[in-house]
């Protein structure tokens, strides 16, 4: 896990992402326990609060869950995953058009932009 | 959840001030660190960081108001709560002609509750050796030697001052999860001081940045960046800003882009500025805190130099 602290997004958002992400990808399973807060945040070198957020917030998505003096695991029920993707690229672009709204992009502007950005990309993943 | 709210209060600055001649180290200073939270001072070179930091060490009284550590005066002479405190000086201050087994030998016998198996791990990590005189050791070397004295009688504060200023990055990494395993996860209050806003940002609950004696920012790294951030705005040709607002921390105007740094940011001010301005276009930058640091302190900078003139 790569945390950078220079970054303007917080660091327990860096840790769930990348945490969600290793999820996804099957680097932790289903029913799998998570690292302890303690042996994490010993790793990635950030305060042992922080990486409670983070597994508070992968909580709150339905990610995980804390079985209480146990540990923290990845949640049985997580296999919509692909739903969730959905989800967040939908937040995500959400933010990046009120950006563009507040710049006074036209709605036509915003999206010939998107389907540019999305032309290039699969231009890129062709060659 | 985190709980430190409900915490009993480790660190109570009320009102202490302290004052060198004319120079205003510390301002009427209030402070609060409760257990269990690491509180990250940022503040330039000259602010009264270190000044600061030396009263709570009882080093030096306050002039006036009052200085609490666990709920008591910090004083010097007071053994008990000296015992309860892990202190990394700016200069190390361990005698130079002792060797490394010597100094933690000496060291050792003022802490009842000094934990030698501690020591042999941290030793072993930091690969120090023992029959070295510690004139002879590398400034890193002494740094980690300092940690150690400050650690392995397992204090329930540790104060840092710029412990990490001068060390190569893996150095600053070895000392970084030192402090992590042996004292913050578990659950120990953490006071320091540092130029490294990577480390600042890794390991504190809360910062606050310290300039001409008093704090000028401080809480959560979260609430600063939610709070503080800069706002960018292309202005029609040949047009100055016209409306800047009382929030304005820092601004700077480069042909049409208008960059201004507001503290408290919200929406509606956003907004505000953008039709005021009959603003071209404009966005919100989230800032790291860095970049926060930088701006308060530019600004703050600016403003002394327009009170002067």
């Amino acid at each position: 896990m790569l945390i950078d602290p220079k970054s303007s997004t917080p660091i327990f958002r860096q840790i769930a992402d990348q945490l969600r992400q290793a999820i996804d990808s099957n680097v932790y399973q289903p029913g799998e326990m998570l690292p302890s807060l303690r042996a994490m945040a010993i790793e990635i070198r950030v305060n042992p609060n922080t990486v409670q957020r983070a597994y508070e917030a992968l909580e709150r998505e339905g990610v995980v869950e804390t079985r209480r003096g146990v540990g923290i695991f990845v949640a049985a029920a997580h296999r919509d995953h692909l739903n969730a993707a959905e989800q967040r690229l939908s937040s995500q672009f959400s933010a990046a058009i009120r950006q563009g709204v507040k710049a006074n992009l036209t709605p036509d502007t915003v999206r010939s932009v998107f389907e540019d950005a999305l032309r290039q990309i699969l231009v890129e993943a062709m060659q | 959840m985190i709980t430190q709210s409900e915490n009993p209060p480790v660190i109570e600055l009320c009102g202490a001030t302290k004052r060198y001649g004319r120079k205003l180290a510390c301002d009427a200073v209030e402070l609060n660190v409760r257990q269990g939270t690491t509180f990250g001072l940022l503040g330039p070179n000259g602010a009264g960081k270190s000044s600061l930091i030396r009263m709570l060490m009882g080093l030096t009284p306050p002039d006036a108001g009052e200085v609490k550590l666990f709920g008591e005066n910090a004083r010097v002479h007071n053994t008990a709560m000296r015992q309860r405190i892990g202190y990394v000086p700016e200069v190390h201050c361990i005698y130079r002609w002792m060797k490394v087994e010597e100094v933690l030998g000496f060291v050792s016998k003022l802490y009842p509750r000094w934990d030698d198996d501690l020591t042999d791990q941290m030793l072993s990590a930091f690969e120090l050796p023992l029959k070295k005189k510690v004139a002879a050791l590398s400034k890193g070397m002494t740094t980690k030697l300092s940690l150690i004295l400050a650690l392995a009688h397992n204090p329930d504060l540790l104060i840092l001052d710029e412990p990490t200023s001068g060390l190569d990055p893996i150095i600053r990494e070895d000392f970084l999860e030192s402090v992590l395993q042996r004292h913050l996860c578990k659950g120990r209050t953490v006071l320091f001081s540092s130029h490294h806003f990577d480390d600042v940002e890794r390991v504190a609950d809360e910062v606050g940045i310290f300039v001409d004696g008093r704090f000028i920012a401080r809480g959560s790294i979260d609430e600063l960046r939610s709070n503080i951030k800069r706002v960018q705005i292309v202005l029609p040709d040949g047009k100055l800003p016209t409306h800047i607002p009382e929030q304005a921390v820092f601004q700077r105007l480069s042909r049409r882009d208008w960059t201004v740094t507001v503290s408290p940011f919200s929406e509606d001010l956003f907004e505000q500025l953008l039709s005021e301005n009959h603003a071209l276009g404009g966005n919100v930058v989230d800032l790291s805190l860095e970049d926060i640091f930088k701006d308060v302190i530019r600004g703050r900078k600016r403003q002394l130099e327009e009170i002067e003139t």
